[in-house]
């Protein structure tokens, strides 16, 4: 970003946030909407013309496999769809930075070997990925660099992941 | 223009999301609409007829005694030269006897009577600006300083009295307008307040996609004002629905009063200020709701 975001004042912060797609642990998806309404609260934000939202939105879900639950509402999701739901809405603005926090907190094995098989990919595109877990099996899995925080501390910095 | 129509989207959906309050919003600013539209209503009308008396009622001004063609001519021009009289006619003492004898019992309460008892008079007919009653009062007090004159009659103190009405009538639509207003203020803000309170996980993660202060907000204000012009056409409605059904009778008891003087609705201007009060109801409502509110 180039910027001290710690620096920035109120006013600045929502334009941060639109070029910096977000991925919760407890996905923080509106059970109201529709998968498709969800993940187009991103385009939405920045004024996206209609027809070119729904065409951004249904490639993303696409690439994440979702294209089929486009009108389902993300309560009648697994919880593997919801996060990919959560991914989609991050990824649908071509953000050049995505946070994940703690994406595969709430999920079991499979399904956290497979969001971060996505998370990966993303990484893979050119999307910078950073990545927050308390699973360092999970860092150790994929040789990307890992800085290790205690205290909010740097205390370790790999560029291989975990030894 | 994007961001317009999803502002729009969000707001008709927030008002589809609770129909019950915001049902209970119109329904408040509407009532309050309708008692100060119903108020302005009975002043209109009220103003009507006061118009009407001053057509329809001339100012009398009686002679002393007999006066020929020649010198009535010359007090009627006086007459026309007082400022706020639009016409003036001369009436002689035999026209005046041919009317009365015109009249329903005219002839009968003139049995018996010698000559000709009625004096001979000029009748005022008063411009508009000149239709209240300090006016009156003033053009009253001027041909009575005629020295031909006797005597001028006008109905001053009915006319004193209706103006008083009038004035009570205009003071109670404020008041009450007033006092339903910020009725209708405080509940439209309360009902907003909850729909953000119900609303708060979209607006989070609105806030978190990047919404800006302006675009979290702005759908409420829109539902505000919504909900106050609707409330604002349910007045319109209601009165129109009333007046309809009451012009027929109520139009009888004013031609009872004082003569015709058809019933007239809320002028257009009226009306869309009556439209643009529950607008800023509405919005003022939702603005003051938004206040405490942080995100």
């Amino acid at each position: 970003m180039g910027r001290n975001v710690g620096r920035l004042g109120e006013a600045a912060i929502p334009a941060l946030r639109r070029r910096v797609g977000v991925v919760f642990q407890d996905f923080k998806l509106l059970a109201r909407r529709t998968v498709e309404e969800n993940v187009r609260m991103s385009l939405d934000v920045l004024g996206t013309p209609g027809r070119e939202a729904r065409s951004r939105v249904f490639q993303v879900l696409k690439r994440l496999g979702l294209q089929h639950r486009r009108y389902h509402h993300p309560l009648s999701l697994s919880g593997g769809e919801q996060q990919r739901v959560a991914i989609a809405r991050a990824l649908v603005t071509d953000p050049p930075l995505l946070l994940a926090d703690e994406p595969t907190g709430n999920l079991d094995p499979d399904l956290t070997l497979e969001i971060m098989a996505l998370i990966a990919s993303t990484a893979d595109r050119g999307t910078t990925v950073i990545v927050a877990t308390h699973d360092a099996g999970l860092v150790d899995r994929y040789a990307r660099r890992a800085i290790r925080l205690e205290s909010g501390r740097v205390v370790e910095d790999e560029e291989q992941g975990a030894p | 223009m994007q961001l317009l129509g999803v502002l729009v989207r969000t707001a008709l959906r927030g008002l589809q999301a609770s129909p019950g309050t915001t049902a209970a919003t119109v329904l408040t600013i509407g009532i309050a609409l309708f008692v100060v539209g119903f108020f302005a209503l009975l002043a209109v009308n009220m103003r009507g007829l006061l118009e009407r008396v001053g057509e329809e009622i001339p100012v009398s001004a009686y002679f002393a005694s007999a006066v020929d063609e020649e010198s009535a001519l010359g007090w009627v021009r006086q007459a026309e030269s007082i400022e706020g009289v639009d016409a003036v006619v001369f009436v002689s003492s035999a026209a005046a006897l041919e009317r009365f004898r015109g009249s329903a019992a005219g002839e009968e309460l003139l049995e018996g009577v010698e000559g000709n008892p009625l004096p001979a008079s000029l009748e005022v007919s008063l411009g508009k600006e000149a239709r209240d009653p300090g006016a009156v009062d003033r053009i009253a007090r001027e041909l009575e300083a005629f020295e031909a004159i006797d005597d001028v009659r006008y109905g001053g103190e009915w006319l004193e009295g209706y103006n008083r009405a009038l004035q009570v009538v205009r003071a109670a639509s404020w008041g009450l307008g007033t006092v339903l207003g910020l009725a209708a203020l405080l509940i439209a803000s309360n009902t907003i307040r909850l729909g953000i309170y119900a609303r708060e996980d979209e607006l989070e993660i609105l806030a978190l996609v990047g919404a800006s202060r302006t675009f979290i907000r702005s759908p409420f204000l829109l539902e505000g004002l919504v909900q106050g012009m609707l409330g604002g056409v349910l007045a319109l409605s209601l009165l129109g629905i009333g007046f309809l059904a009451f012009r027929v009778p109520l139009g009888g008891g004013f031609e009872l009063l004082i003569g015709s003087a058809p019933p007239r609705f809320l002028g257009v201007g009226a009306s869309m200020a009556l439209l643009g009060g529950g607008a800023a109801l509405g919005g003022i409502g939702a603005a003051t709701a938004l206040v405490g509110w942080r995100k």
